[in-house]
């Protein structure tokens, strides 16, 4: 894949390359009384081969960040870059392409399609795009992940965590731009989490993927490089190398 | 999640009426054919007892034969005297009436559909003993007079006063139009036109010189009918009789209800086939819905609801449905009887206007038949909707896919054996109950054991789908494994219609080719003049006919009804000339297996060798049968085998005429010189007719053979028109599986868009989907349509079904049609699920 230089913007370390980036994002639901500015005057990069957290009370826009990083939600007004293009100026069929070439998905729960295998769904970017995934990459993250003796068995047969796995796995076989991950470890035991995290955090250190994840556990906040914490539409706060207690404290301080 | 709820509200509606809609067809078609049949019925009941009003006693030859199958023979005149002393007559009057007398209009071309009666008759001179009320105009009197009914005059673009043609058995004459009748608010009778003359043309139109064809008698005051009639009883001789006005009303209304009795069995029969396709349908829904609803139904569970209660509630629901369903269906039933009534006519049969007939009979066979079979087919589902444990509220319960059981199976089995066996068994014997009791049985046991298939099946179909289709086909294929139950009910729905089709197809086949087979192969003569819409015809065109150069030989073939051993039975009758295939002069081979057709004459019969065998008849039996003119006794003279062209029985032209009061040719079979140019003698003799004659048509043995073909092919497909319905009705069943389906999978397609599935995949996966199910269905039903259709044709052999054709061509495309049909029925399913907001399902819990 061509890496490309996304132009540097005035709120942009130049010397940084981001793998996505939203710029003045305005996110606002419903109209007159009933207007939600989910996200208001939001600038944020998330720079290549770093592991991103993004924290905040539940409406402090953190999920509709993610959606329009992801392309799965339009911006009202602003700018989001990805590969220097334009995701919030693009048609539902070109942002289709985009979700399914460049980005990769973890969502909370129904992350595998049941009638597939788990092989099948950790291609299916590739299988949509009537593409074959590549045989080495693929065996490589196969067998990083552990999955070798499950390719056949279907999600149903898998447990939990396995499923976030082999979930994580189709995410970073399409060799993305971004990983988003919309909280991967919400319905897991704290073990299976801890995997998942792990294979996260391998993602970025081994294979140097740029990962965003969505989350309300300061423990799983605590695996990511950087922390940016979200309140009624803005971006407060935000911090590197955070650990457990610090996060801790930074909720407290803003009364989440 | 108030959009959401919202969304849901409108899917649910849209699969709510269409599952009305499955309903709805099928009610609409029993209260459709009820209301057109009582309309009818109850149209000819007031013209009858108007007509018989006027009159107390009748008196006529007296038969067994009813007067609506055939025309008895006259009476005297002289019998007219001998009525007219009885004490207590206070009128009698003679009257004629008869066929084959049609009105021409400017064009020259015969008034009215070709295919109803052209009826004669005399126009009583005592006003208060006929049924024709003058609406315009006076009564016909006199030799060059005419009146005729009012239909006629409107559609014949007449004028009181015009001179007008009308052709009679002795060719055409001319009259001078002086009146317009009507019968109280009809304005002619069931579509047949009505030339009206006073007695003694009448009797010189009708050829009935000296003779009535009735005698009408009115009772002096205070004396009754009843007596009366039996004081005319006593004085007439043998071989008459007289009737009172309310048997002549009895035997007519019987008639009528006899006639319409075939054919309002028939349409039931394709009311009853949608009711149980859109059975199966409701099955399925419900069945489906009760799987996504596991975990409110476990919730009301837990909460305290009993089984009882739960089986109530989607017994209500399914109650609800049908009675919507069913009041809708009886309204829609009163525009299918006016588009029936409106086909009908097409036929000749023109049912006079008159408010449609709602009977309570109606109304309860549509509500609570509907009704009960949109209940009884939610009980199972319902059923296991209460078998739902409460605990499943609180887990996350995996959508039910278990597949076919053990028991399922077995029973299914057994019915499709079982029904398999009553299909075959009633077809030998007859029984036509068990044929479709059996048919039934077959669809529900195949329909019992389809799940089992369903995997496998759906599996290799969707093989090369998935292989060559990308991601959209290999979901398709996963999603048509899902669930074998509901594959299989769907694809069920389905196999129904295409059978019954494919079944027809194969009939329709083997009887044109038959037909086709046993008229080239049987039919000698090189030309046969027949009437366009089926009409008897003057017997003077034959002796016109014998004097064209070219024209060697001319036969009549005659055909009418008798009775044997109180059944009654079509006959047909030539000449031993025309028969006899030693004679150059033969025009039908009938395929004499023992006997000598040659000895056919006024005391004898030849019998088709089959109908023989069952009676035990042989050579020399001698058997009575009862004509117009009475009961005669005949000798069997032959035993043929043909069927086609002559039916079971053969009589001779002589013994015809000497026992039938019609004289009028059906076919007129010519035979022409050696050396004759074919189609000069042809346009000849089609001239003649022209000219005397109209709406005849002259005919070589390819255009005869060709227009029987079409007679068969216009009957079938009627009815593969009607089976259409079980198909339309199947196909709602697809388009609303897929659509439950998306619904159901929400999450998943979410899923599948967030990753970067296009709509246009999301659209053709959705498609796949319906095709494998819909490719499934069509093969069930193309392997017992093809098993019905066999069986049948196999058991009509007997009735000259001879050669049975497999017209795979035909059942190919049958298959692919009602495939793609499938596929069309989930466009809509397919573009909801194009649709979803990603967002929305993705989050959707």
């Amino acid at each position: 894949m061509v890496e490309t230089r996304i132009p540097p913007l005035s709120a942009a370390p130049a010397e940084s390359t981001y793998a996505a980036r939203m710029v003045h994002g305005v996110k606002v639901y419903g109209k007159g009384s009933t207007e939600v500015r989910a996200l208001d005057d939001v600038t944020v990069g998330f720079e290549q081969g770093r592991f991103t957290s993004i924290m905040g009370a539940s409406g402090s826009g953190k999920s509709t960040l993610m959606h329009c990083l992801a392309g799965l939600d339009n911006l009202t007004s602003g700018e989001i870059w990805l590969d220097g293009t334009d995701l919030a100026h693009m048609t539902e069929k070109d942002r289709t392409l985009v979700r399914r070439e460049r980005i990769g998905f973890v969502f909370q729960a129904f992350n595998l399609v049941p009638t597939l295998t788990a092989l099948e769904n950790m291609t299916l970017p590739q299988l949509l795009a009537g593409k074959k995934p590549e045989k080495g990459w693929l065996d490589k993250v196969v067998g990083r992940f552990g999955l070798g003796d499950r390719l056949d068995h279907r999600p149903s047969e898998l447990s939990g965590g396995q499923q976030q796995r082999v979930a994580v796995a189709r995410a970073l076989i399409a060799k993305p731009r971004i990983i988003l991950g919309d909280e991967p470890t919400g319905n897991l035991d704290s073990q299976s989490g801890a995997e998942v995290l792990a294979l996260l955090r391998e993602a970025v250190d081994a294979f140097g993927q740029t990962v965003v994840m969505v989350t309300h556990d300061p423990n799983a906040a605590s695996y990511s490089d950087r922390v940016i914490f979200l309140s009624d539409g803005r971006l407060v706060h935000e911090m590197t190398n955070p650990t457990v207690a610090s996060i801790l404290d930074q909720m407290k301080a803003l009364g989440g | 999640m108030f959009r959401i709820a919202v969304k849901n509200l409108i899917s649910h509606k849209f699969r709510s009426l269409a599952l009305m809609l499955t309903v709805v067809l099928g009610v609409s078609f029993v209260s459709g054919t009820y209301v057109l049949t009582d309309t009818i019925t109850n149209v000819f009941n007031d013209i009858f007892s108007q007509a018989y009003s006027s009159v107390d006693v009748n008196v006529r030859t007296a038969s067994e034969l009813s007067t609506v199958e055939v025309a008895r023979p006259p009476v005297p005149v002289d019998l007219l005297a001998t009525v007219k002393v009885v004490p207590g007559v206070g009128d009698a009057r003679g009257d004629v009436f008869g066929n084959g007398v049609m009105i021409i209009d400017a064009n020259g071309e015969r008034v009215g559909n070709k295919f109803a009666p052209a009826l004669a008759t005399s126009w009583s001179e005592n006003d208060s003993m006929t049924a024709l009320q003058l609406r315009q105009g006076k009564k016909p009197s006199g030799s060059g007079e005419i009146a005729i009914d009012a239909q006629a005059f409107a559609d014949g673009g007449f004028h009181l006063g015009d001179q007008i043609t009308v052709v009679t058995a002795t060719g055409p004459r001319d009259f001078r139009l002086v009146g317009v009748a009507g019968f109280g608010r009809a304005s002619n009778l069931a579509g047949a036109t009505l030339s009206i003359f006073d007695l003694p043309t009448a009797q010189d139109v009708l050829q009935r010189v000296g003779l009535y064809d009735s005698i009408n008698v009115k009772a002096a005051d205070g004396v009754s009918r009843d007596i009366l009639q039996e004081r005319i009883q006593s004085v007439l001789p043998t071989g008459y009789e007289a009737v009172t006005s309310q048997q002549l009303t009895n035997e007519s209304d019987e008639a009528v209800s006899d006639a319409l009795g075939f054919f309002k069995t028939f349409l039931l029969v394709f009311a009853f086939i949608a009711l149980f396709v859109g059975a199966f349908i409701i099955y399925n829904t419900f069945g489906i819905v009760v799987t996504q609803r596991t975990r409110e139904l476990a919730l009301l569970r837990a909460l305290g609801a009993s089984r009882r209660q739960v089986v109530a509630s989607v017994v209500g629901e399914s109650t609800v449905l049908g009675v919507a369903a069913s009041a809708v269906g009886l309204a829609a039933g009163l525009v299918i009887a006016a588009g029936l009534k409106a086909m009908l006519a097409g036929f000749g049969f023109d049912v006079p206007s008159g408010g449609l007939v709602l009977l309570p009979r109606t109304v309860i066979v549509a509500l609570v038949g509907g009704t009960l079979v949109t209940t009884v087919s939610a009980i199972a589902p319902a059923i296991r909707a209460s078998r739902v444990p409460p605990i499943a509220a609180l887990h996350d319960v995996v959508l039910s896919s278990r597949s076919a059981g053990i028991r399922r199976n077995v029973t299914g089995a057994a019915l499709a054996v079982l029904g398999v066996f009553l299909v075959l068994s009633g077809l030998s014997s007859g029984a036509l109950a068990s044929v479709g009791l059996g048919a039934l049985m077959t669809f529900v046991g195949v329909a019992m054991l389809a799940p089992m298939f369903a995997r496998p099946v759906a599996g290799a179909l969707g093989k090369p789908i998935a292989k060559t289709r990308g991601a959209a086909g290999l979901l398709a294929r996963q999603n048509a494994m899902r669930s074998a139950r509901r594959t299989a009910a769907t694809a069920s729905a389905l196999m129904i219609g295409t059978a019954l089709m494919g079944g027809s197809l194969i009939l329709s086949s083997s009887i044109t080719e038959s037909v086709e087979r046993a008229v080239s192969g049987g039919a000698l003569a090189d030309l046969v003049v027949r009437s366009d819409g089926q009409q008897a015809f003057s017997p003077a065109l034959a002796d016109a006919v014998a004097n064209v150069p070219g024209v060697r030989a001319t036969e009549r073939y005659r055909i009418g009804v008798f009775k044997l051993g109180g059944a009654t039975k079509n006959l047909s009758a030539m000449s031993a000339a025309a028969l006899d295939i030693t004679n150059r002069d033969a025009m039908i081979d009938v395929d004499v297996r023992e006997g000598d057709i040659s000895q056919l004459s006024g005391d004898t019969i030849a019998v088709r060798r089959k109908v023989a065998e069952d009676k035990d008849w042989s050579i020399g039996t001698p058997v009575t049968a009862t004509f117009p003119s009475g009961a005669r006794d005949v000798k069997v003279v032959a035993l043929y085998d043909e069927n086609t062209l002559t039916g079971d029985y053969i009589i001779g032209l002589d013994a015809y005429k000497a026992n039938f009061a019609e004289n009028e040719d059906f076919l007129l079979l010519l035979k022409l010189d050696s050396g004759a140019d074919l189609r000069a003698v042809q346009s000849s003799v089609q001239g003649i007719a022209d000219a005397s004659f109209p709406g005849l048509k002259v005919q070589d043995r390819d255009q005869y053979i060709g227009d029987v073909k079409a007679q068969v092919n216009q009957f079938l497909g009627l009815i593969t028109a009607l089976l259409a319905l079980a198909i339309i009705i199947a196909l709602l069943g697809v388009l609303i599986t897929m659509l439950l389906a998306v619904f159901e999978r929400t999450h998943e397609l979410g899923l599948l868009r967030a990753v970067g599935m296009g709509r246009r995949q999301m659209r053709a996966m959705v498609r796949w989907e319906a095709a494998v199910v819909s490719v499934y269905g069509a093969i069930l039903g193309l392997i017992l349509g093809v098993f019905f259709g066999v069986a049948l044709t196999r058991a009509l052999e007997d009735q000259g079904v001879t050669n049975q054709v497999l017209p795979i061509p035909v059942l190919i495309i049958l298959a692919v049609v009602i495939s793609l049909l499938g596929v069309a029925a989930a466009i809509y399913p397919a573009r909801r699920a194009a649709r979803l907001n990603v967002l929305d399902a993705i989050s959707h819990n």
